[in-house]
């Protein structure tokens, strides 16, 4: 069966604590799709108005060609996976797998159930109940449940949230794998960045109920929208200028307290420019860097992110380093820096 | 060293309630068993307190199940859907539980008596006063608002995105209520079948109104403790106890037992 697509037009949904607002989104068949924002942004009942759970107020769902408006979520051919798993705790590994195959009347349900419990590793806990199962293994059962019966959309509701770090990285690319091997249009929300970046091919920002941004995952990342997308997708230097100058491939931008020199189409006018703090590095002395872009400034502040440190200078700028670049250049507040990046890493949106 | 400010009289406290329940009960045993046991064995094999002890398993159990079978519907809907009046219509299931029985025995009696506004439309054919339709109706008044509020606990304990997820598997709404829904909350169905059941063997005040014949047992036991005392309406309380006590025991451990591969 080919995949679908899934397109929504103008959808409104007010279920009190959670809200979409006017949500429009195209995503093309085959698309491993991400949907990314915060915690209570309106992701899960996103994808629940999309598998039928909820009538929309207002707008339209079209999946595949059809308008699905009076589709109950049974006909919709969808694989739904809840960030909390809710395998049925009353029957085995087995019989959930089989559930769906059964409830469609799928011919040799046994067969198929097989094979989606063979492609996933699961032979050795088809006897077991959900309640015995760690949390990696219930993920699996739960997208095997949601895959066995090959639905043309599959959708993902923070599906490794509740999983430990190492269990989140294998689980990932699993479904990366999956994605491929089972050609299915997949519809996955999360709030974590990192696993937007890592599967995704395109993205949407949701945030309080409205999609905000869509697009290319590089685009959405280096470029968002404003500056409330910026800081959410981790672009934490969003500076606002005037483009001062082009020579047809890089423009100098005033910014206030400094000039930057940037790679854009932009040639003239209001800017703003996105640079991710892990595109900035320090260096102690000017000119050290082959980075069309050097700014002396001194440490404002030091703070320890667990992975990095992030350092703030008192041109504005936030830098991620890491803990030897601390030591090595006695990294504390009062001391001169140079912060560095390239013409590349400063991304800019014409603001006019 | 353990810390018993707290526990030490609690468990004194404790202790006392459950005194208060067991000695009585060990108490009725032991006079009967060690003081007059032929006595038991003479209401054992007495017809009259033998059917009135079947007379009231029975027709209870007819009551639990008309409470399982209109109240497990109701039940699911307070569980699981809003609607306008929802806090009322779970206020009025509950009001059984406030209004004395008595009273309760009147109010049916004037709705279920052969002039009454039912009892007088199925006059032909079906006969509430001192009959077992009757005995049935006034235990299930009673025993209503244990089963539903039981069985509405269960539902509520069902986390709704299962039947979510069996929508979305391809399960109609009926076969998800049937395959998800019921068997996740069948402990809390049970429970309350077996608590209205067990309320409604009880009930003495609602069932004498409107049916003193045929007599249940608490009918029995209170005609023989009013004519002649203690002694007498003892053996027929004890067998009454006994079966409750085998019954209860069998269906809670069936309740277990029926779940324990997979909570």
């Amino acid at each position: 069966m080919n995949p679908t697509g899934v397109e929504l037009r103008n959808l409104t949904q007010d279920l009190g604590e959670f809200r979409i607002e006017n949500a429009s989104l195209k995503v093309e068949p085959r698309d491993y799709f991400m949907v990314l924002g915060p915690t209570g942004a309106g992701k899960t009942i996103l994808l629940e108005t999309i598998a039928g759970i909820h009538e929309p107020d207002s707008g339209r769902i079209i999946i595949g060609e059809r308008d699905v408006g009076n589709v109950p979520p049974e006909d919709r051919n969808i694989g739904f996976v809840y960030q909390d798993y809710v395998l049925f705790p009353h029957m085995s590994v087995r019989e959930n797998v089989l559930y769906g195959l059964k409830a469609r009347n799928i011919p040799d349900p046994e067969a198929k159930a097989r094979d989606v419990i063979d492609l996933l590793g699961l032979g050795d806990l088809v006897e077991r109940y959900p309640r015995t199962l760690s949390g990696g293994e219930s993920q699996k059962v739960a997208v095997a449940r949601a895959i066995a019966y090959r639905p043309k959309l599959l959708l993902l509701d923070e599906p490794t949230a509740a999983l430990d770090p190492q269990t989140q990285e294998s689980v990932r690319s699993e479904l990366g794998k999956l994605h491929e091997k089972l050609e299915v249009t997949v519809l996955h929300v999360t709030h974590d960045q990192a696993e937007a970046k890592i599967l995704g091919e395109r993205i949407a920002i949701m945030m309080e109920g409205r999609i905000r941004q869509v697009g290319e995952i590089d685009e959405v990342f280096n470029k968002p929208i404003d500056e409330s997308v910026a800081g959410f997708v981790g672009v934490e230097n969003v500076l606002s200028g005037e483009v001062v100058d082009h020579d047809g491939e890089l423009a100098r931008i005033d910014v206030g307290a400094f000039q930057v020199n940037a790679v854009t189409e932009v040639d003239q006018g209001t800017v703003q420019v996105y640079l991710r703090p892990e595109d900035i590095f320090l260096t102690d002395q000017s000119g050290h860097t082959s980075a069309r872009n050097t700014i002396p400034g001194t440490v404002v502040s030091v703070s320890h992110l667990g992975q990095v440190y992030r350092v703030r200078t008192d041109k504005g700028l936030n830098c991620y380093v890491t803990k030897q670049t601390v030591e090595e250049f006695g990294l504390e507040a009062g001391k001169k820096v140079f912060t560095a990046f390239k013409a590349t890493a400063a991304r800019v949106r014409s603001q006019d | 060293m353990k810390d018993i400010r707290l526990t030490a009289p609690f468990s004194l406290l404790a202790l006392v309630l459950v005194l208060f329940i067991g000695v009585p009960i060990a108490n009725i045993y032991g006079v009967q068993l060690f003081q007059d046991f032929p006595g038991l064995v003479r209401a054992a094999t007495d017809p009259a307190v033998y059917q009135s002890i079947w007379l009231s398993v029975y027709a209870s159990g007819i009551a639990a199940f008309s409470a399982f079978l209109f109240g497990t519907p109701l039940a699911y809907i307070l569980a699981r859907k809003d609607f306008p009046g929802k806090t009322l219509m779970a206020r009025i299931i509950d009001l059984p539980m406030v209004i004395p029985h008595i009273a309760a025995g009147i109010m049916l009696y004037g709705i279920f008596n052969r002039s009454g506004m039912v009892g007088g439309l199925v006059d032909e054919f079906l006969l509430f006063e001192d009959a077992l339709p009757g005995i049935v109706v006034a235990m299930l008044f009673v025993s209503l608002p244990f089963f539903v509020n039981s069985a509405r606990e269960g539902f509520e304990s069902v986390n709704p995105r299962l039947e979510h997820v069996s929508r979305t598997l391809g399960q109609t709404p009926w076969k998800t209520f049937f395959k998800v829904s019921f068997p996740l909350a069948s402990s809390h169905l049970l429970t309350g079948a077996i608590l209205s059941w067990a309320r409604g063997i009880s009930e003495y005040a609602a069932v004498a109104i409107i049916a003193y014949y045929p007599k249940t047992a608490p009918i029995t036991i209170r005609d023989r403790f009013t004519a002649y005392g203690l002694s007498s309406s003892r053996p027929a309380t004890i067998l009454l106890v006994t079966i409750c006590l085998i019954t209860f025991i069998l269906l809670w451990s069936f309740a277990k037992s029926h779940e324990s591969d997979w909570r």
